[in-house]
């Protein structure tokens, strides 16, 4: 790949180590004169494929000692440190060169694109040019972005670690199992309710928006409402430059935190205000007219806690303005609040709700009369 | 090209071994020799039923166990599990009113090992829906949504929705305390929808109230309908992963 600018360039070859397979094991080194031997470090010159010991060819100038060809050696962090064994046949040339290459004109539109290129570059570190700016600096970033997507065979290098999970997994499974017995209680009675009656904890965020509004819109339209944004998620943000990468960088990591802590927040205060406060009955008392059945489903069941829901939504997105969120990081922080929410209000549901669903601590909670 | 490395002898492992694997058995069964060199290794991915969901070769920054933290195939894992765990609870377990109470208490006292096939399902149950969840989280933070994966994400959303379904059809089927009113929680919840909320209702529980006709619907869909629906969005999930440039990387 790189020979092709090779004009005045010099080409970037790879050092392999030598194992007994190897074709060029036991040739002679055309600079020290003695036999390349297994085990040692060697590359093959580019243009007449003469196999040099690596360290012969620095030493000389980077150059073959039969036709006089430059080349550089591409540095592959501790590639080459690989026993001998599991790397018995020459890695084939990596596939990645064509797809990589764009990365530098991709960088161009730097300030909406954040974090990728640092990220990409990291590795790059003693191949990167002082002086020569462009060239070289995109060359390092080539070899950067080659390393990184440098191609494993599945066997044994994805096989054995999900071999492993999986064993791991059956067998926490079955230690949990053998200790824990799953919970039996008496013969389903239609005569006689539970208190209180719990759904199961997964489904125990849902029954907590219950306590808070209209079944229709805490059972069926938060719940549709939440699925359809979920499956909408990659048609909103549809940049791919930070594809692959944890949080998209350091930005979106602080949108976050930030997400995490304000939705930590408002659900608990609502939580909590909602059982000292009562905002809806506070308003049928201040409005009495709303204490009309189906004026209260409307007015104080669905449409108050639909314009707090609103408020407390918009308020993340303010909350968030200051970094000039890109859409990237809008969907992040409005993701983490549907998660951290589900969690949290499934713990509450799980853990803090008593008789009745009112609130205990867990350590004072009164026994479930079955 | 394909019959390549057919012929060539293996050694290492003693005698026996050699005998095995460059025997004709080994070899009908397994057709490549045992994976020690690049070839074979892709070789053996490449032409094997199970194997060949994965691609013969991963990029290496993709399988960091920090980057995926195995959740995809655990979740996977858990499901076949289930399958398997499930299967055996079967024979044990007649959905009807009068009897599955019973049945339960059965497997708990008097199946060999019934007690525990039980308990790895039910905790199997719950740790599917905790893996799932992460998986979703894992995925969305590494950005692995994005186009080309787009629909992916949507299968993927969909079969978290079935992952939640399976496990409450489930939870009604020891017919105890418990179930029954978790299960009358659970369906008023979707009684409320608006309009449709009524025949929804009636659809689930096929009654007005859970009864015989709600376990049978239920253990109908937990055992045949959901499994059956969950496999198939998992094939194309799995199938797409392929399709839309394998495990996402930073480009």
């Amino acid at each position: 790949m790189s020979t092709s600018e090779a004009g005045t360039k010099p080409a970037l070859i790879s050092a392999r180590p030598t194992t007994a397979e190897s074709k060029w094991a036991g040739k002679e080194c055309p600079h020290c004169k003695k036999g390349i031997e297994a085990g040692e470090a060697a590359v093959l010159c580019p243009k007449c494929y003469t196999p040099h010991h690596r360290d012969c060819w620095t030493s000389h100038g980077n150059v073959c000692a039969v036709d006089q060809t430059p080349a550089n050696i591409l540095e592959r962090a501790a590639r080459g440190a690989a026993p001998p064994a599991a790397a018995a046949a020459p890695e084939p040339a990596p596939v990645a060169a064509t797809s990589a290459a764009p990365a530098p004109a991709r960088a161009a539109p730097a300030p909406a694109v954040k974090a990728p290129v640092a990220v990409a570059a990291k590795p790059a570190a003693p191949a990167a040019a002082p002086a020569g700016g462009g060239a070289s600096s995109a060359r390092a970033m080539r070899s950067a972005a080659r390393r990184a997507q440098a191609q494993l065979t599945t066997w044994p290098h994805l096989l054995m670690p999900e071999f492993f999970s999986a064993v791991l997994l059956v067998m926490g499974l079955v230690v949990m199992a053998w200790f824990v017995n799953a919970p039996l209680e008496e013969v389903a009675n239609p005569n006689h309710t539970p208190n209180p009656s719990k759904a199961p904890w997964y489904f125990l965020n849902l029954q907590e928006l219950l306590l808070h509004m209209h079944p229709s819109l805490a059972g069926v339209i938060i719940p549709t409402v939440v699925i359809v944004l979920l499956m909408a998620i990659p048609y909103l943000d549809i940049a791919t430059e930070d594809t692959g990468i944890w949080f998209s960088g350091a930005q979106g990591k602080k949108v976050f935190w930030i997400s995490l802590v304000y939705t930590t927040f408002w659900a608990i205060t609502l939580i909590l205000a909602d059982k000292f406060i009562g905002i809806r009955a506070v308003i049928e008392d201040a409005i009495p007219i709303l204490k009309i059945s189906w004026l209260s489903e409307i007015v104080t069941q669905t449409m108050v806690p639909t314009a707090i829901m609103w408020a407390v939504a918009v308020g993340l997105y303010v909350a968030i303005a200051h970094l000039r969120p890109t859409m990237r990081d809008v969907v992040i922080a409005y993701f983490t609040a549907f998660a951290v929410a589900w969690i949290l209000l499934a713990i509450v549901g799980s853990a803090f709700r008593g008789p009745a669903m009112e609130l205990y601590w867990p350590w004072n909670m009164p026994a479930r009369v079955a | 090209m394909a019959t390549g490395s057919l012929g060539q002898p293996q050694s290492g492992g003693g005698e026996f071994w050699d005998w095995v694997r460059n025997g004709r058995v080994f070899k009908s069964i397994f057709r490549y020799s045992y994976p020690s060199d690049r070839r074979n290794r892709i070789m053996t991915v490449a032409k094997n039923v199970f194997l060949h969901l994965h691609p013969s070769q991963v990029p290496r920054g993709g399988i960091r166990v920090t980057y995926t933290w195995c959740l995809g195939g655990l979740s996977f894992m858990t499901f076949l599990l289930l399958t398997v765990t499930g299967v055996l609870l079967m024979f044990y377990y007649v959905p009807s009113v009068t009897r599955a109470y019973q049945d339960i208490q059965d497997l708990e006292t008097v199946v060999t090992f019934g007690m525990l096939m039980r308990n790895i399902h039910r905790w199997g149950a719950h740790m599917m829906v905790i893996t799932v969840f992460l998986h979703m989280c894992r995925v969305f933070y590494t950005g692995s949504y994005k186009p080309p994966r787009e629909f992916n994400w949507v299968v993927g959303v969909i079969l978290l929705v079935l992952t939640l379904l399976l496990s409450f059809t489930g939870y009604l089927l020891p017919w105890d305390q418990l179930a029954f009113w978790a299960v009358t929680v659970g369906t008023q919840i979707g009684g409320a929808a608006p309009i449709v909320g009524k025949q929804l209702n009636l659809l689930l529980l096929g009654d007005y109230e859970i009864g015989q006709n709600t376990l049978i619907r239920w253990y109908t869909l937990h055992v045949i309908a959901f499994p059956l629906l969950l496999s198939l969005f998992l094939a194309v999930h799995f199938w797409r992963v392929r399709q839309d440039g394998g495990i996402s990387q930073p480009m």
